[in-house]
Order: C-alpha cells, then structure tokens, then sequence
C-alpha cells in the first residue's frame, strides 16, 4: 500500500503542476504554420481548420471566391483569421474559448461587438418573441418553478442525441441528455433562455416562456459544412468533469479507427487496451482484464445481448465490426445499477440503427479480411436497416509459409450483424438485431478447434409520458467451441456451450426536478451445454462421453436516483437486488465430512429432478456515485459498487482458450461477490483541450474462482473437486492526459495495478502458495499506453502508438528431485517469476480523399506498421528439459514487424 | 491435448512468418527456499523398505543434499512402532523380514529431524494386489518427419500386459514402470590370429526406465471385475540392441488413493510445458505435513505398495527376419582387426555392468 501512497502522491503533484500552467487564454493564440496565400477560401478554411486547437463552424459561405492573401506576418491564428476573413466581409467569433464561428460581418456587429452569447440572448429576448409557450400563459401554474421534460433528436435522423448539454444560462442550470435524448429541467416560470450544446451540432439558443408543466420536442441538426473529420466527441466536451461516473469511458467508432491496428483491421477491444487499466495478458489472448479482473469478470453485451467470447482468430481481433457500430463504453469503476452479474466491469457495445433518409454503407479490403457495411430506409424515415460483415481469407497467407504442416493448415472467421430499426411514432420506436460470428483453425491434419457465437436481441422504447420512458429488450443467444483430434486413434471432438435467454425492462422516470430516476428487472436464464467428447473417424478408439452441465435462473430488480444536489455536488444512489437459483435437473455429489471435497472422498449423489431448486442465492448490491464540481474546470468523484457474479469463467489456463466454459453457481462453487471502490480527480485545461484524471481504486472480492494445483477441469462431473474459492484484492493508480482536439490528438496513460490472490482452506490441498497472497496470471503492475494522432492536412493522418507493459507473472521451475526413477521438477510457488517486459510501436498512416461533401465515394488507404522496431515480446513462456535441467524459453508471436495496407471506402 | 493450443498459436505466427522461440531468463518475484522431500515406500510382504530424506537442490544438482541424523519410525493400527535405521547418508532402511506386511493394514510415517522439526504423513492402508496375467510385445511402424521435412520410418518394440481384476475387493488404482535391460556379448569381434588371447566378454546394458518422463496409471475405479487386455507399458525403437537378446522388467503397483493422485500430478508437472495455454505447474504435493508449520509445503510423499512383477525377453531369433537389426560390429576396412569401441569393450558402455538380471537366462 505504500507504493500505492507514493504513485498517487506522484500523479497528484504532476495534475498539480499542470494545473499551473493552465490559463484561459485563446486557443487561437498558437502560432500560425502555414501557407502565405490560398487560391479560395475552401483551401484556406481547410488548412486552418487542420491548425486550430478548436472547431470551425461556418454559418454561410462567402458571397465570391477570392484568393487569401496573408500579406504581412502574422504570428497567430486569430490574426491569420482576421486577416483572412476581413477582405471577404466575414468575422468570426469565438465561443467560449470553445468553437469558432465564421460569419458574415453584419451578423457579428448585430451581436454587439460578439461579447459573449449570454449578452447576444439577451438582445433577442428584447427583440423577439417567445420561440416556444409551455403551458397556458392564461391559466399559470401556481408554483414558482416548474418542470420541463423534454427530448432531443438528431433533425436529419432523427435519432436522440445523447450527452447534449442543456441548459438556462440565467438560472445557471445545467443538464445532460440520456441515452434516449432525454432531459428534465426545473425553471422558473415566466421568460428564459435556453441554450442546446452539442459539439458536431448547431448551437441552439431559443426563449421559451414557461406557464405550466409541458413537454419540449426539440431538434438540432449538425453543422452544415463538414467539418467530421475534425470533431471526433461523441459527448460534451466536460463530460469528463460533469458527469457522475467514475471511470467511464468512451470511445467513437471515429477515433477508434485512428489507433494504428493489427494487419489494419479496427478493433474496439484493441482500442479499449490502449486506455488505462485495461490490459490483455498478451498478443494473440483473447479477452481482456479490466482493473484486475479476469477475463470472465467483463460483461460484455453487444445491444443488451450477452457475449461470451469477444475474440476471433485467438484473440488477434475481437468480433465487433467496427463500421456496423455506433459507440462503446466502457464501466470500469462506477457501475450503473442497470447492470450487473460481473465483478470487474461492463462493456457495452451499441449498434448503429441505419439512416432513416439515405443510404450509406462502407467497407474495406485488407490482407487478412475485408468487410462491407450497408444502411438505408426501407420505408423512408419509418423503417431502417443496418447489415454488416466481415469475412477472413488468411489460407493464402498460411500457404506461403515452407512448413508442409503449417501450409496445409487453415484459420478462417466470419460474422455478421444485420439490424432493424422501426419508428413506430414520435413516442415508440422498435428494433431487431442479429449477430452471429465463427472461427475455425485447423492445424495440418492434426488438430483444429473453432468456437461460434448467435446473439438476437429485439428492444421496444416507449415515451408513455413527459415523465416516463420505458425500454424492453429480449435477447437470446449461444456460445459453443470445440476441439478436435481428426486422425488416428486418439481422434475425438470435445464440444461444450452455453445458451441464454434475457428479459431486460428499464424504466425512466422523471417527476421531479433535479432527480433522475431509473429502475426496472432483468432475468437471465442460463443452460450449460453437455460437455461431450465423441472418436472421429473409424479408427479412433476414444470412448464417447457427455458430462452433463447446470443450469439456473438470475432475477434482479434495480432502482437508480441521480440527483442534482445544487450547482456543485451531484450523487447517483442505485440497489440492485440479485438472485440466484440453480435448477435441476442435475447430479449432486455428497463428500466426506472432515475430508478434503476430492474425487475420493466421494461418498453419495443426489438427483435432482428437472425444475428443482438445487441451491439458492441472493443479495443486496449497492451502487453509490458521487461528484464535487470544485470549478468549472475540475471535479472530484467517488464511487462505491457492491457486485455479484454468479456465472464463472473456468479457465485455468494464463490466456482464454476456445475450449475454456462458463459455469454456473452451484452447492459447492458459491458467487463472487467484490466491493469495488473508486475516487478520481478530472480536472481539463484550455477550454476543454485537454483533459486529466487521475483515478485510484480498491477492489476486494469473496469467493473467487481459483483452482487447486494442478486440476483436471475438461470433462470432470465433479468440477468442485478442482475449484477454491479465494479471496482476492485489486488495486491501483491511473493517470491519463487526453489532448482532444487540434492537429495534435491523442492521450498518454499510465497505471500502476496489482491483483493477488489467497485461498486459505481447511485441508493441505486446498492452500496455496502456504496461504500467502500472490499475482493473479495476468497481473501486470506497469502499464504505459501513448496514442498521438497527427492530422498532417485533411487529406494525411498519422498516428503513433507505444505500449510498456510489466510481464505477467509464471510459475517456472526451479530445481528437480527424484521419486524413484521419475526425475520431478521443483516448481516455484505459484506465480512466483515474471516473464520480460512487453513494449512495441505501432505506426499508421491514413491517406484519403479529402473532406469534400459533394463527393459521394470517399475512399482512403491505411498503411500500418505493427510492432515498428520488431520488438520480440515474449507471447508465452515454456519449458524444455534437457539433462534434467529445464531452461525457459519464449514464444515470440509477433517477433517482427508487421506491415499491412487496407483499402476502405465509404459512401 | 493441453499443448495443442500453443501448436495452434506458433502455426498462427508462422503463417504470419515472425514467431520465433529463443531462451530467456526469468525475473524472480519471490525468493525460492529449498524444500524438504521424503520418499517412503512400504511394500506389502518382506522386503527392504527405505526411506529417503534430503532437500531439494539447484538445477545441475539431481541428488538431494541429504537429511542426516533423523529420526524415521512407521506406526502400525495397533500401535507398533518400527524403526529405521540410516543405512547412508539420508537414506533409512526397515528390513522387516519378521513382521510381513498385509493387505488392509495401516501405517503412518513419522520423522524427526535433527533440527527439531517433525513430520507425519496421512494413514495408509495396504491396497490389495493384483497380478499381472500376460506380457508380450508386437513391432510396430511410426512415421515422423525429419528436420528437411521428409517422412521417416522407423521399427518398435511396443510391451502390453493383461491385467485381471476379476479378484480384486475395490477398484484398482495401478502404476507401472517398465526397466530394460540387453545382452552385449562380443561374439562378433575377430577371432584369432588378430587378437590371440582375447576372450569375448558378456556385458549386461541396464538401460533403465523406459520413458521416464511418463507416468503409466489406471484408474480402475470403472473397470472393476474385469480383465484389462492390451495395456501399453513401453517403448523401444528396433535397433541394435535387439542384436543378441533384450529383456523388459515390467513393475506393477496396486496403490492408495493417495498415492495415486500423488502420481497423477507427478505425471502433469512432467509433462508440464509452461506455456500460456497450459495449466500453470505448481509444486507436487504429498501426503506429508510439517507438524508444527502445517502451511509449509513438504515434498515427496509416503506411498504403501503391492507390487507384481512381470519378464519378457526378446531373442534375435524371436523376431520376423525383416525386423532383424543389421550386424553391428564391424572392423575397420583398412584394418581388419581393429573395431570402435565398444564392440572393442562392452564395459565402456554407459549403464553397462557384467551382473546378470535375475530374469535373464
């Protein structure tokens, strides 16, 4: 803990330090890095736009083409600005340090001198009439204040718009639409102004009169002039400080794509990695380990469908497509209590709902894969669709390779996503989505595996009225893998599953101001395939065998108030109550009193007839966020999560495996239960240019999966006899600098994180390590990530990527003795070495044509290096015995650099 | 099949063509104490039973560096203690020739050591035995293929036993270990006039455990009243040795429960390959428990024995003429009374001793 002490007082002091040299002065003050003339203003706006720190916004094209001439030096952008625009009879105003506005020079003098917008609102509350009447200005509302309930959507797509910041300057009142679009505020009655922000949106500022309680509709459409290859937020841009969750975060599809990938396929989990206290044991692993929790403590859900393995080809790309989906985030220290069923984190992945007006579509060749994507109306601006897939063709590349064994193996995935999107009405909007993705390896004509996962999900959102919304998802799906064995005696397949079925109604409700309610339920129900092992082939003399599996039902009932304390202090208060029931039918075995639970110590078993209640669990789990505005800059947040798991990963291996199952609750393996908590500084520099957290967190858990030495866990009906529950504690420092926005983007993130283990039994057999603590398998204590994107011009984009990580920890040998003939190696505790430490440079460059509008084809190349400086990371550990001594040895997975090029298209 | 996966990732890098495998040390997290082990085994009847205490040593070093001076007793269910005597250093021995040992009796093991620490093993009961009803062996052909990538062909002898279980009371929880031992006998060195007054000498090659790095068990817990045909218990590839005559010692071990998940996890560690799809290895442990620290871990273990015994011997004569290895000591063509060792001298060869097996004619 003391380490833990100094790494935050260290991050601290450096927040400290940049918070000293944060001033409000113009983002435009930067130094101008351009051309002395243009041959039209397009040309020059593009070039500026690339160079300003902010985003450009132009309210109306100059009325004639005109070559810029900057004539004299100018040292800044706002006096290139200036100089540019005056000869055109143009300005431009700066709002809030925020958002340059270019418009004719008549508008701006209207706007007295462009003070500030507060003022420019207030000289249209003289002039003009109320935009909007709430209420009956005849019959008034008795009260003084008063509740609008109001939803936003996007004006072309109609889609809500999340994240938009809405607010009464007057009242210096401000709120965050939802993921619905919706928003409540308190205002008082009478006259107000209301301003709609939402960057990538027009600004909107309208006078509303407020006489009674009433709804508000409201549309804002973006910005006319493109501007999308500069603004890449999907949120405000102080969301970081404003909202109540600690250790969110967010990515768009856009700035996913900007981080150098493998063989230059996007992939949201590779992106996820790169932030901090997110890691991956290792190329080529699938999953990934948020916080200190492993793989199978993530809740992954893709539309509110659940996924159980996000990797294809082992974990080299995961199986969202990127162009099919609409944002990620992740929850990785305050979780919502809408939530729930794993200890570490929730990743949710959105799917876009297709253009309601045209069409669009995108793809993308490469040298392992190509893609294509597909939306449109079918029913124009009632009924839209959103197709996507990916298929690989990686055979050619195994056929290059000289070993007959490997170029006669083969490696192939696929998947799909089609969805569905129905606007019922103004209030009620349906939607249908599918998704499905397989893989299969073979190696030569000795082994192959391949696992598929089946997601269908179907959602009903629903505005019953200006206080309640409603939104019900039903999804289904599967996950299955098998093993195979294809020739010879010892041929067999080995398949195992899992099949869910999940009702998820979620209710919003808002009557009263300042308070956000959100409650509902959600019932899962789990069926654990039959693991079974079957020969292959005639000449196999594998004997066919099924272990039977469990299956059980999870019940959770959630209820969430965000409340807006005043201006400064917010607080989210969540209870998810949670419940367990494992259901028959089912084969339980008895063992030994006072004897360890091994296979031979088994004394009895006990049927279970099919719908009985073989064991039960439930329990509170309380969720508590808090926020402290300490300006309009920074805030402090806390955070407290109680969460329970009762599905678990058995995994014994250091990376998932295709054949790794989930298992259930049952007698013996009891939920995990872990106490997350969670406190973050955020504090942004510059306008919002750049943004800092600093987060800390601790998380202790019960009844962790752990395994004896050891264990047997494939096709093992006593699974009990291999499995401790153990304690375990999480904790750590993570410090990230994100600059958002300008030519030069990208954010570099450190964190220190530990994850021990202790399984303290009864018996001998069930200690480890002498009951001391030690590194869970993918524990890595340093972790370093920088991304930086440079957007050279609107046509190049280049960007970097430096990953240090610590190795993981392994258990190795370390010496032999000898039982009789047998030579045993000496094994070290468990855990107890660490491989060499992991690092690599990835480079990419984007070349494109342009951000032309009118174009209706927009192609570009991605050329990427992966591991730049063909750093040889160990991958895995192994040991060779030679004259009784065992050397290790690594695996090298990618041991050299990587080049790739990959074609996209978008139209 | 845990190994198949790490198969599947190196296949994956080459068809990438960057993967590679080099040597690499290991930072040590944890600083690594040597460790007690005990190796005690009691065998039912009338046998010398020896006990080995030592603490594990560094690689390079496979003797253990001996525990001397202790105290080694075993205690029986009616309470009779029997005493070992260091027969060596670290090495105690319990000829019970008067006190045969029988099936269902019990025993515990007890040590002290000089040190003042002191150790007790679980309760063993003496499984009951189970004969080995036939041995017998077939040639066979494997393929693999050669560093260029070219298929080769090469000749085994492959050892099976039938075991009949038809008598056991419980399930059998069986181990073998297979030993070979071949005749060297210079009969094809020249005779005379090059060597006047040289008599051929007979050698006997003790070549060992047969695959050592495996561990042969039967879990006969779901084949119990029933003859098991055909259990693979060696390997040997057809060659030279099969010259003159061959033998195979095959040790059947009825055990505890105990002892065989003992040997179970003997069996995973030495198959253990540390990669990433692989089950972490760990430390074996027994059924030995340091008394006053019974956290601290002790390896090695105290098992209790029924042993069966079986022999097979494998004359040139005995296989097919096509199997029948090609002469091999010759003299050197420019002179013909001159050989390369060791058909010069038996004796130099590795594990080569002139003391006939029991077994052999």
């Amino acid at each position: 803990m003391l380490t833990l002490r100094k790494a935050f007082g260290a991050a601290l002091c450096i927040l400290l330090c940049l918070n000293s040299f944060s001033q409000t002065e113009s983002p435009l003050s930067v130094e101008w890095n351009g051309q002395d003339s243009y041959s039209d203003f397009s040309s020059f706006l593009s070039d500026f736009s690339n160079q300003s720190p902010v985003p450009i916004y132009i309210k109306s094209q100059p009325t004639e083409e005109k070559a810029i001439n900057l004539s004299q030096p100018s040292n800044t952008l706002e006096e290139v600005l200036e100089s540019a625009l005056d000869p055109l009879d143009m300005g431009y105003l700066l709002y809030m340090n925020q958002v340059v506005i270019i418009m004719p020079s008549e508008v701006l003098e209207q706007l007295d001198q462009y003070e500030s917008l507060q003022n420019v609102a207030g000289a249209e509350q003289n002039l003009e009439a109320a935009d909007r009447v709430l209420g009956n200005k005849l019959l008034p509302a008795l009260d003084d204040t008063l509740s609008i309930y109001g939803v936003l959507r996007d004006q072309e797509t109609q889609k809500p718009i999340e994240g938009a910041r809405i607010g009464l300057p007057d009242q210096q009142t401000f709120v965050f639409s939802n993921p619905e679009g919706v928003f409540t505020l308190r205002v008082a009655k009478g006259r107000q102004n209301l301003w709609v922000q939402k960057l990538g949106y027009e600004p909107v500022r309208e006078v509303i009169e407020v006489w009674g309680l009433d709804s508000l509709e409201m549309e804002i459409s973006e910005e006319p002039y493109s501007l999308e290859e500069v603004l890449v937020q999907a949120r405000s841009t102080d969301a970081n400080i404003r909202t109540l969750d600690v250790g969110l975060t967010e990515l768009s599809i856009k700035s996913i794509k900007e981080i150098p990938a493998f063989m230059g396929e996007t992939d949201l989990v590779k992106s996820l990695i790169s932030l901090p206290g997110v890691s991956s044991v290792g190329e080529g692993a699938s999953g990934f380990n948020v916080r200190g929790g492993g793989v199978g403590q993530n809740l992954i859900m893709m539309d509110d469908g659940l996924i159980f393995n996000s990797s294809h080809a082992l974990g080299f790309f995961s199986v969202f497509h990127a162009d099919a989906m609409e944002k990620v985030s992740l929850y990785k220290g305050h979780v919502p209590a809408r939530f729930g069923g794993r200890n570490s984190s929730v990743m949710e992945v959105k799917v876009k709902d297709g253009d309601l007006e045209n069409f669009h579509g995108s793809g993308g060749i490469g040298l392992f894969a190509s893609r294509l994507q597909l939306e449109g109306p079918i029913l124009r601006d009632k009924v839209s669709f959103n197709v996507a897939g990916r298929f690989s063709y990686s055979d050619w590349l195994l056929g290059l390779a000289n070993d007959p064994e490997v170029n006669s193996s083969s490696a192939s995935f696929n998947d799909i996503n089609a969805k569905l999107s129905w606007r019922l009405s103004d209030e009620a909007r349906i939607s249908a989505s599918w998704f499905q993705s397989a893989d299969e390896f073979s190696f030569s004509d000795e082994f192959g595996y391949g696992w598929e996962s089946t997601v269908g999900h179907a959602e009903w959102r629903q505005i019953f009225s200006d206080e309640l919304t409603s939104l019900v998802s039903i999804s289904t799906g599967s996950y299955k893998s098998d093993l195979y064995e294809p020739e010879g005696q010892s041929a067999f397949t080995l398949e195992n599953g899992i099949d869910f079925y999940k009702v998820k109604p979620t209710f919003n409700y808002n009557p009263i101001p300042g308070h956000r309610f959100e409650f509902g339920a959600e019932w899962v129900r789990y069926e654990m395939r039959p693991e079974t092992i079957n020969p292959r082939g005639d000449q196999s003399s594998i004997l066919a065998r099924t272990i039977s599996k469990d299956q059980g039902n999870e019940l959770s009932f959630f209820i969430e108030d965000e409340i807006d304390i005043n201006d400064l202090f917010g607080i989210s208060i969540g209870l998810r109550y949670s419940s367990f029931q494992q259901t028959g039918p089912e084969l339980s075995y008895e063992y030994e009193e006072g004897a360890p639970r091994e296979i031979f110590t088994t004394t009895d078993s006990v049927l279970f007839s099919s719908g009985d209640n073989v064991q039960s669990y439930n329990g509170l789990e309380p969720r508590i966020s808090f926020r402290w505005l300490l300006d309009e800059t920074s805030s402090l947040k806390l955070s407290y999560n109680r969460m329970r798991q009762y599905i678990h990963l058995i995994s014994n291996t250091t990376a998932t495996t295709p054949v790794d199952f989930w298992q259930i609750s049952t007698r013996y393996i009891p939920p995990t239960v872990s106490d997350n908590y969670s406190i973050g500084y955020y504090r942004n520099f510059a306008s919002n240019l750049w943004e800092t957290s600093l987060e800390a967190y601790y998380r202790q858990g019960q009844d962790v999966v752990s395994y004896k030495d050891l264990p047997e866990l494939l096709l093992n009906p006593q699974l009990e006899t291999e499995v401790l529950p153990a304690e375990s504690r999480a904790y750590g420092v993570e410090l990230s600098v994100k600059k958002t926005s300008g030519k030069l983007r990208g954010w570099i993130a450190y964190a220190y994180a530990r994850t021990q283990l202790r399984a303290v039994g009864e018996f001998p057999s069930e200690i480890i390590n002498e009951g001391d603590w030690f590194p869970a398998n993918w524990e890595k204590p340093h972790q370093l990530n920088l991304l930086a994107t440079i957007q050279a011009n609107t046509r190049n984009t280049v960007s970097l990527n430096f990953t240090y990580e610590s190795g993981r920890p392994v258990t190795a040998p370390v010496g032999n003795y000898q039982i009789g003939n047998t030579l045993v190696p000496q094994y070290s505790f468990r855990n107890a070495f660490r491989i060499p430490d992991y690092h690599r440079l990835d480079l990419s460059w984007t070349t494109d044509n342009g951000i032309i509008k009118r174009r209706k084809f927009k192609s570009s190349y991605t050329f990427a290096i992966y591991n730049l400086y063909a750093r040889r990371n160990p991958f895995s550990i192994f040991f060779r015995r030679d004259d009784g001594i065992s050397r290790a040895f690594r695996l090298s997975v990618i041991g050299t650099m990587i080049p790739s090029i990959t074609y996209n298209l978008r139209f | 099949m845990r190994n198949l996966f790490i198969y599947g990732l190196l296949a994956l890098s080459l068809s990438y063509l960057s993967g590679c495998i080099e040597a690499v040390e290991l930072k040590e997290e944890t600083a690594v104490e040597r460790e007690f082990v005990v190796r005690a085994v009691l065998y039912a009847g009338t046998s010398r039973n020896i006990v080995q205490l030592g603490y594990t040593q560094e690689f390079g070093v496979v003797i253990p560096a001996p525990e001397e001076g202790a105290s080694v007793s075993v205690t029986d269910d009616q309470g009779n203690t029997y005493s070992f005597t260091e027969e060596s250093s670290g090495t105690y021995v319990w000829e019970n020739t008067n006190r045969p040992i029988l099936a269902g009796e019990s025993f515990t093991l007890n040590i002290s050591t000089r040190r003042g620490e002191s150790f007790i093993s679980t309760t063993e009961t003496v499984p009951g035995g189970v004969p080995i009803k036939n041995i017998y062996y077939e040639v066979n052909q494997d393929q693999f293929i050669n560093e260029i990538g070219n298929p080769l062909t090469k000749d085994f002898v492959d050892v099976y036993i039938d075991v009949d279980l038809t008598g056991a009371e419980t399930a059998s929880l069986l181990r073998w270990e297979t030993d070979n031992v071949y005749l060297f006998w210079e009969v094809d060195k020249p005779k005379p006039p090059c060597n006047p007054f040289y008599t051929p000498k007979v050698c006997y090659i003790y070549d060992g455990k047969m695959q050592p790095e495996e561990v042969l068990l039967l879990d006969g817990r779901e084949n119990v009243n029933t003859e098991i045909n055909r259990i693979w218990v060696g390997r040997k590839q057809l060659d030279s040795t099969f010259n003159q005559l061959n033998g195979f010692e095959v040790v059947q071990h009825s055990m505890t429960k105990s002892s065989f998940s003992y040997w179970e996890d003997v069996s995973k560690v030495i198959s253990q390959g540390g990669g990433i799809f692989d089950s972490p290895p760990a430390p074996v442990r027994g059924n030995i428990t340091n008394v006053d620290k019974p956290l601290d871990q002790v390896l090695g273990s105290f098992q209790i024995a029924n042993t069966d015994t079986a022999h097979l011997l494998i004359y040139k004569t005995d296989l097919a003429p096509e199997y029948v290895p090609p002469r091999y000591c010759k003299p050197l063509w420019w002179d013909p009374c001159t050989f390369y060792r060791p058909c010069d001298n038996c004796q130099v060869i590795k594990n080569s001793s002139p003391v006939r097996p029991a077994f052999f004619p």
